[in-house]
């Protein structure tokens, strides 16, 4: 899919976890519609497209954070990964591989995000994160799962993408 | 098997970029780059904060109801105790004003200068609090600035600082720490944010009585923040008998989910300290002894 489309749709998603997401939430758990978006490219297009978006989202969410810069690029390609390793015939259910990706995936994403968190200085504590906020955060990206799934294959229907463009 | 290698390859590249943008960020080569996307970003981020935020309200509005109603009963509690305590104070005002005459109080609470700015996003992280406002180096802020809401409420400092927008780290934040004072019990300690978001004070001296809706305002101590702003009020104590100190909840004086307009102090100046952020230690305020 052309860059022209996937920047502003990345940049439009990173400020909808800066908006809305944070409000559709379950204890600390929020939604990661920008995260289901990429995992859910990856097993659709399944060339590595996926990850080129998740460097351009992470990207982003790390301009409008004041963390550290690069976490989520890398939090997201690992994520990314993890779709890629489910889409590639772990899981042929269409109805179950979303729900697995979104639960994996987010596990993926927040354990690379604590780490590096940890590693730049900031004291987060790792178990009320897992209880706080990966739990409910997967449970959520597991209940929106199907519907993102749906919407990007619908997507990639209508757009019929011709490889990444430079 | 060529495909799979070529994504590996991809992986890893943008991994490694990833990697050089982290480090040129911190030696601040991307400033001028980041200037530019913040710049173009922040009108977009301002709009859909506004579109989005409606949509937020919906889910937030569910979600607070019960929250609302216990704080709504807790609210004519204190306000019933307030009245009552206006009336002694009352008594105690004109007393003030003339100590502060005698103190020369001016000199010690100057006039602030505010820059004005709206909130325009919030940190997408679920681990980290800033927020984002529409004022950068073009308005005149720097690193390290105050920044608090209408009636000295201090919510957190300047840390990043774009041409036209900045990064403001709130006082929850995990990596946050205010010097503070308990108005009551005359004692200080250390705020600082906690994962689920609240404030916590620790290092209070174990033989302090803290009571509970005590007001904290910050110290001073350190000399990076002006003295006696509001914090926040306590909520709870926590002692264990075999601590060397105590540690209290502390409710934030403002709403950090609802901020929308906040005031950045700027001719605040900070004094820099060689040890970096100073130990709190329990230091008994003097009781100013008017002069004849």
């Amino acid at each position: 899919m052309s860059l022209y489309f996937v920047i502003p749709f990345m940049a439009l998603l990173a400020i909808f976890q800066g908006t809305a997401a944070a409000q559709i939430r379950i204890a600390g758990g929020s939604l990661n519609l920008l995260l289901l978006c990429v995992m859910s490219w990856e097993q659709i297009e399944a060339r590595g497209e996926g990850y080129v978006w998740a460097f351009i989202g992470g990207l982003f969410l790390d301009l409008m954070s004041g963390g550290p810069f690069g976490v989520s690029i890398l939090a997201l390609l690992a994520a990314t990964f993890v779709a890629s390793l489910l889409g590639g015939g772990l899981f042929r259910d269409r109805l179950l591989l979303p729900l697995v990706t979104a639960v994996a995936g987010t596990f993926a994403y927040n354990g690379v995000y604590l780490v590096l968190l940890r590693i730049f200085g900031v004291p987060v504590n790792l178990v009320d994160a897992l209880v706080q906020v990966i739990l409910p955060s997967a449970l959520i990206n597991m209940l929106a799962s199907p519907i993102v799934a749906r919407l990007m294959l619908a997507l990639h229907r209508r757009v019929k993408p011709l490889g990444v463009t430079w | 098997m060529n495909r799979d290698r070529s994504r590996t390859w991809l992986v890893l590249v943008l991994a490694a970029i990833a990697v050089i943008l982290l480090l040129l960020h911190e030696g601040g080569q991307l400033q001028p780059i980041e200037n530019v996307v913040s710049t173009v970003l922040g009108p977009i981020e301002r709009a859909a904060s506004g579109v989005f935020g409606g949509i937020g309200n919906l889910f937030g509005a569910v979600r607070d109801l019960n929250e609302l109603r216990t704080r709504n009963a807790e609210l004519e509690k204190q306000n019933q105790d307030l009245l009552t305590e206006i009336a002694g104070l009352r008594g105690l005002e004109g007393e003030n004003a003339a100590l502060r005459q005698l103190l020369n109080f001016t000199q010690e609470n100057p006039t602030y200068k505010y820059q004005t700015a709206a909130v325009i996003g919030r940190d997408p992280s679920p681990y980290l609090r800033y927020i984002t406002i529409n004022a950068g180096s073009h308005e005149g802020l720097k690193p390290g600035m105050p920044v608090v809401t209408a009636g000295s409420t201090l919510i957190g400092r300047v840390s990043d600082v774009g041409l036209r927008s900045s990064k403001v780290q709130l006082l929850n934040d995990l990596s946050s720490a205010v010097n503070v004072r308990l108005q009551t019990s005359d004692v200080t300690g250390l705020a600082t944010g906690q994962q689920d978001g609240s404030l916590l004070v620790q290092y209070l001296p174990l033989d302090a009585k803290i009571a509970d809706n005590d007001i904290a305002l910050t110290s001073g101590l350190g000399g990076n923040l002006p003295r006696n702003l509001v914090v926040g009020q306590i909520t709870g104590v926590q002692k264990k008998d075999f601590d060397v100190s105590q540690s209290a909840q502390l409710r934030p004086a403002a709403d950090y989910e609802r901020l929308e307009v906040v005031l950045v102090i700027t001719n605040f100046e900070a004094i820099e300290s060689a040890e970096g952020t100073p130990t709190p230690e329990a230091t008994p305020t003097a009781t100013p002894t008017p002069q004849p």
